[in-house]
């Protein structure tokens, strides 16, 4: 059904996360489809630099929550927040990224309001009067395409990266700040602590090149091959959360969404199948190599080049190019 | 603290997949079934707090009878009971409704569910069930403790990017666990065949007056994900590949 | 001339009367070990028919062979020679003594006139002597510590019972010598005639001659009798254990139908594989008290050999020791020896084809496993990934292929019921490695070539072999099960397996569950064909090696084939380790899903391979195939390891 369109944006030290302009994009182009409004929703303690960015993101408005109690992130009250401005706002529409805030509070705003939530989606598009995407199912080997038949708002969590990340034309946005109560009195969860992992001095984050380690690689034996080579380039070493939970590497180096998001400019993924909580977390990168067995492996989707082979034959071979 | 561990049973693979006429659900041959990996974690987190605590592990599964195997992979787990409400649900929400209903007819203090299912993929029943009971919740928790106070518990949970959350929630709650470090333990012969000998305790959605609601998707096809074709394959032998290769990545840097 | 039995001796009868009280020990002796073998839950009941069917030739054979000859000692030359010493010569005077007796009773001629010289006086005396030399060798080599006898133990009442042995024949050689001195006798005795000059100063001893010839009696039946209860009741033990081993290694193993068990009238489930002593066979219990703790299958034993901490020996032994202290339901001897221990057998069975006493560890510790797993829920924890696959995929890898892609862009006929003849069964390794998948579509391409009606089914995945090898015959049983109905549908009545354990599995381990094929290896059917001209083959020069696999080996017999099959496209060169005793290439027993501690199996193995200056390593299983190719490696850049099928393939392409 047409209507608004709410975006739910995503911020971290007080950078607005790429998922955010993903969305915005999609939600303009159907909001022009529709002739009707796109709203983004931005919730934190200090926002006057995130609502600057948005006011010309091409939104028409931005509605930021912001209050003292929200700087650091209560499942609860953001859950509140979402529900109450969307109460407001009333959007056919509500868009979010399938992200840890997706997966937390996108289920719990749905079922507030009634409305019909959708997660995991890659693709999505207005067929008549309603909306259908299309989704992962079965470890990913296969997609449904599902339409929306339900109570309104609609509520999707888009997989990062699955649209583009266009910057449509920016308008003059306005600014709404929608007025909430928050009741510290009546809060059932309290924050004690927030915890970093302990990197031990190691940043994958700053590395140009990554070499990273799967579970396909065989071993904790392999990782070795995998540092010669990661040496050989001026690199680092990564690996995927397998890897990390079997403790062959540090989880300082572990590359997904639940642990660190890499941008160098060369990632080559060795033995890894590319779960999608893996790709979310370095799609971005400016070259991606896939060295991997199997030859179905979603790895291959997203990478752009690809060697379907073992990878203990290819990176001695590799290490050998490098040295000369 | 009495727990009630929500487990989805889910096919190890799945042949003939297809859409039937009533769009309401995608049809299969199911290879195996076995427990969604992230409950199973959640079982074990589970089952281990209510010992620790003196209160008793409930698992509880929606589904129909072919799915009683992962409720005596908990019983032989050592769960004290096992309750499965009887309906064959593939939208997540119903889903939700069913195990809420069923929730709220039992004694409890905190439910465990899993993260996401590997069938589905929406990693979204454990927060809706949250909200349908009226419960503060947590997402991707990766160790459960009683907490300091009274009727609290303390929980840790992953918010991305390498950093965690502990809080403290109040009783009820829910939270959803995630996949781990250590794998969780296979239940031997033995265990699963004394399992099989205890009951089983089976509810209907009529009962629950969890049913009969429209549905709010239509699944209108299912089929493979398209072939890659941004990737550009590198054939040959190791040496040649690698040859290739080094060149392209000598172009970038 | 003439010999008097007794002679000088009052009441010498006496002695003959003695043999009753030693054959009384001697009994109770044995008795007490059949109490301690036949004590467990499973009792063997013998039909006569199964006895008729029992004496098979094969198994006549065995029983003289290996149990009465001993040939598996001989295996080791040096020992062989001096333990036959030992045994021939301790044989030939056990005959005189009866001859003696026969004498006294019956008055059976035997010590006089020729028979005499050249029997009872010169032959029992070189006999005396060759006991003598071979004990020498056999009491020196033990007590100065010789490894393989006294690691991790060495078996007590050893050295006591070669040492009474030893005073058993010296006095019987001081005695004829005193003997030949006093009578001035004029034999062919020579050691006697030796001893007699050294005794010459005892001419008039005759109360020593007395005392001597009663020591050296009563010394013989105390020994007799102590037999029993010292290491020598393998006299007894090897020939009965010889009698009940399987011929063919891998017939002996029938999964448990663990979906059968009932629980008895108290809820309680039957046990599930061996925790105690009591849960064994009586086979087993027998092996466990007749082993002599020798330590060869520990000196074959490929875990033992890169430095692992299992020891079939230490295995056997931590058993006979429980056994013989009568702790019979200890449930602490799994845990004696170690979890992690049993896991690192390969099931290759270098042990049971190399076991003088005919003992079979192996069993040992894969009834140790089932307990670990179907009721302990224990195993190695690199191993669950495999296990969980199996559950869930039903097949161990963790391939995200699909069920077809090994053969894509190949034309494969698929199985038609009632049609095609042979079903072709592809096996796990070769539908989801991708280095074997060469395998079977090298094998899709001969079956074409040559004309034969086979086919495929696209839903097979695997036997259920890795879980039955893990332990757990109830995850087997539901795979196993799963492919039966499935053989039912497509009412398939013969199979062609590419990998030994597909092989196996469906030879023995399938009957006992309901599924009866004729089942034939790709290395029997591809000789076939090309003997029969079906398949076309030019001896060329290359010189192959082969490695035989564990599973087509030693465990099924089949040796010649492969080679039938290298020399006819090349020059077969044997590895130093061949046929029954190849060198496992470290795969079994589930342990490719495993992580390795000590030294690579493979890498041993491979350096065997490539020291053999083989250009070519052929092999018959898609596991050996994987191993050797990592193996290799270590030692050459170039593919050099093949399924045989993989060069039937080339040599035809070459034609």
């Amino acid at each position: 059904m047409k209507g608004d369109i709410l975006v739910i944006a995503e911020h971290r030290n007080a950078v607005l996360d790429n998922i955010t302009w993903e969305l915005i994009g999609k939600g303009r182009s159907l909001a022009d489809q529709w002739g009707t409004r796109l709203a983004v929703l931005v919730v934190g303690s200090e926002l006057d630099a995130l609502v600057d960015n948005l006011k010309s993101s091409g939104v028409d408005l931005v509605i930021p929550v912001q209050h003292s109690l929200l700087k650091d992130y209560n499942a609860e009250l953001y859950t509140t927040a979402t529900a109450q401005v969307c109460r407001d706002f009333n959007p056919a529409l509500v868009l979010m990224g399938y992200t840890y805030l997706g997966m937390e509070i996108g289920p719990a705003v749905a079922v507030r309001l009634g409305g019909t939530m959708v997660s995991n989606c890659c693709e999505l598009e207005a067929e008549g009067d309603h909306l259908v995407v299309i989704r992962s199912v079965f470890g990913g080997t296969l997609q449904v395409k599902t339409r929306l038949v339900g109570a309104q708002p609609d509520m999707l969590s888009i997989v990062k990266g699955a649209l583009p990340r266009d910057t449509p034309a920016a308008r003059d946005a306005v600014v709404e700040f929608p007025a909430i109560d928050f009741d510290e009195k009546r809060l059932r969860s309290r924050i004690l602590e927030i915890l970093a992992i302990d990197t031990g001095g190691i940043d994958i984050t700053k590395a140009k090149i990554l070499v990273s380690a799967g579970r396909g690689i065989g071993g904790p034996d392999k990782i070795q091959l995998l540092r010669d080579l990661a040496d050989a380039l001026g690199g680092e070493l990564a690996c995927s959360r397998p890897v990390a939970d079997m403790c062959w590497l540090p989880a300082a180096h572990q590359v997904g969404i639940s642990a660190s998001t890499v941008t160098p400019d060369v990632y080559i993924a060795c033995g890894i199948s590319g779960a999608s909580q893996h790709i979310a977390a370095m799609r971005d990168s400016g070259r991606i190599i896939a060295i991997n067995k199997d030859p179905n492996a979603p790895i291959f989707r997203v990478a752009h080049y690809g060697i379907v082979g073992d990878v203990l034959e290819v990176i001695p071979a590799l290490i050998e190019q490098a040295k000369s | 603290m009495n727990i009630i561990v929500c487990t989805k049973a889910v096919p190890g693979f799945v042949n003939n997949p297809s859409v039937p006429d009533t769009h309401d659900r995608v049809d299969y041959e199911a290879g195996s079934i076995v427990i969604n990996e992230s409950d199973d974690y959640a079982l074990e987190a589970g089952i281990k707090l209510a010992k620790k605590s003196g209160g008793k592990a409930v698992v509880l599964t929606c589904g129909s009878l072919a799915v009683q195997k992962v409720l005596q992979a908990g019983l032989g787990k050592d769960a004290d009971a096992a309750l499965r409400v009887d309906a064959n649900l593939f939208e997540p929400t119903a889903t939700a409704r069913a195990l809420a209903a069923a929730i709220q007819k039992q004694e409890y203090d905190l439910v465990i569910t899993g993260v996401e299912s590997s069938d589905v993929m929406a990693a979204q029943v454990g927060v809706s069930v949250a909200e349908m009971l009226g419960v503060p919740f947590a997402y991707a928790v990766t160790e459960i403790e009683p907490g300091e106070r009274e009727n609290t518990i303390r929980i840790t949970k992953e918010l991305g990017f390498g950093k965690k959350q502990v809080e403290e929630l109040d009783l009820p709650a829910l939270v959803c666990f995630q996949t781990g470090t250590e794998p969780p333990s296979f239940v031997p012969v033995r265990k699963m065949m004394m399992a099989q000998r205890k009951p089983i305790k089976t509810l209907t959605l009529n009962e629950l007056d969890a049913g009969g609601q429209r549905l709010s998707i239509e699944v209108v096809d299912i089929f493979s994900p398209k072939e890659a074709d941004t990737a550009e394959i590198i054939d040959g032998d190791p040496e040649t590949q690698a040859s290739v290769l080094m060149q392209k990545i000598r172009e970038v840097l | 001339m003439e010999r008097t039995p007794y002679w000088l001796i009052q009441y010498g009868l006496l002695i003959d009367f003695l043999s009753l009280p030693t054959a009384a020990i001697f009994s109770y002796g044995v008795v007490l070990h059949w109490r301690r073998i036949r004590k467990g839950e499973i009792k063997l009941r013998v039909s006569l028919d199964d006895l008729r069917s029992f004496f098979s030739r094969d198994r006549v054979v065995a029983i003289l062979w290996n149990g009465f000859l001993g040939a598996r000692v001989y295996r080791r030359p040096i020992t062989g020679l001096f333990h036959g010493l030992v045994f021939w010569g301790m044989l030939l005077l056990f005959i005189g003594t009866l001859l003696v007796l026969l004498k006294v009773v019956f008055g059976l001629g035997v010590m006089s006139g020729g028979f005499y010289q050249w029997f009872m006086a010169l032959t029992l005396d070189a006999a005396g002597l060759a006991v003598l030399v071979g004990l020498g060798f056999l009491l020196i080599r033990r007590l100065a510590h010789y490894p393989r006898l006294s690691v991790p133990k060495s078996r007590p009442g050893f050295v006591f019972v070669e040492i009474f042995l030893l005073v058993v024949i010296l006095t019987g050689f001081v005695l004829e010598g005193q003997r030949v001195q006093m009578a001035g006798a004029q034999e062919p005795s020579f050691v006697g005639n030796l001893v007699a000059i050294a005794m010459e100063g005892m001419r008039e001893h005759e109360g020593f001659y007395i005392t001597m010839w009663w020591l050296h009696g009563l010394l013989a039946l105390a020994l007799i009798a102590w037999v029993p209860f010292s290491p020598l009741v393998h006299l007894l033990f090897v020939p009965v254990n010889a009698a009940l081993t399987e011929t063919i290694i891998g017939a002996d193993e029938k999964a448990l139908d663990v979906s059968a068990l009932e629980p008895d009238d108290d809820g309680n489930l039957p046990t599930l594989g061996t925790p105690t002593l009591l849960d064994y066979t009586d086979k087993r219990r027998l092996d466990f008290s007749a082993c002599l703790w020798c330590g060869r299958c520990q000196d074959v034993c490929p875990a033992t050999l890169t430095e692992k901490t299992l020891s079939p020996k230490g295995v056997v032994i931590t058993l006979a020791e429980a056994l013989s202290q009568g702790r019979m339901d200890d449930r602490g001897i799994i845990d004696a020896v170690g979890m992690s221990v049993l896991f690192e057998c390969r099931t290759c069975g270098a042990c049971v084809e190399t076991c003088p006493a005919m003992i079979n560890p192996l069993k040992a510790i894969l009834g140790m496993r089932q307990n670990l797993m179907m009721e302990r829920g224990e195993m190695p924890t690199q191993m669950t990934a495999a296990y969980r696959n199996m559950e869930s995929l039903m097949h161990p890898f963790s391939s995200q292929s699909s069920s077809s892609d090994w053969h894509k862009g190949l034309e494969t006929p698929l199985f038609k019921p009632g049609e095609t003849e042979y079903l072709l069964w592809v096996g796990c390794a070769v539908k989801y490695e991708d280095r074997t998948q060469q395998v079977g579509r090298a094998v899709v391409h001969l079956l074409n070539e040559a004309g034969v009606s086979y086919g495929i089914i696209e839903d097979a995945r695997c036997t259920g072999d890795p879980a039955k090898q893990m332990g757990d015959d109830y995850l087997f049983g539901q795979l196993a099960n799963r492919n039966i109905d499935l053989f039912e549908v497509h009412q398939v009545k013969k199979i062609i397996t590419m990998c030994p354990h597909c092989y196996n599995s469906f030879k023995q381990y399938y009957p006992p569950l309901g599924g009866e094929y004729e089942v034939i290896s790709h290395a029997t059917m591809l000789k076939k064909l090309i003997y029969s001209g079906k398949l076309k083959s030019v001896r060329g020069d290359q010189k192959i090696a082969y490695h035989d696999p564990c599973y087509l080996g030693r465990h099924n017999k089949i040796f010649e084939d492969p080679r039938s099959i290298i020399s006819s496209i090349g020059h077969i060169v044997e590895l130093p380790r061949n046929r029954g005793n190849s060198f496992c290439c470290g795969a079994g027993g589930g342990n490719y899903w495993n992580e390795e501690d000590g030294k690579r199996i493979n890498y041993i193995r491979a350096q065997e391979a490539f020291e053999s200056q083989a250009a070519l390593i052929a092999t018959a299983c898609p596991f050996c195939l994987l191993m050797l190719t990592d193996g290799l490696k270590m030692y050459t850049s170039h593919q050099i390891a093949f399924d045989i099928a993989e060069l039937v393939l080339k040599n035809d392409r070459h034609l």
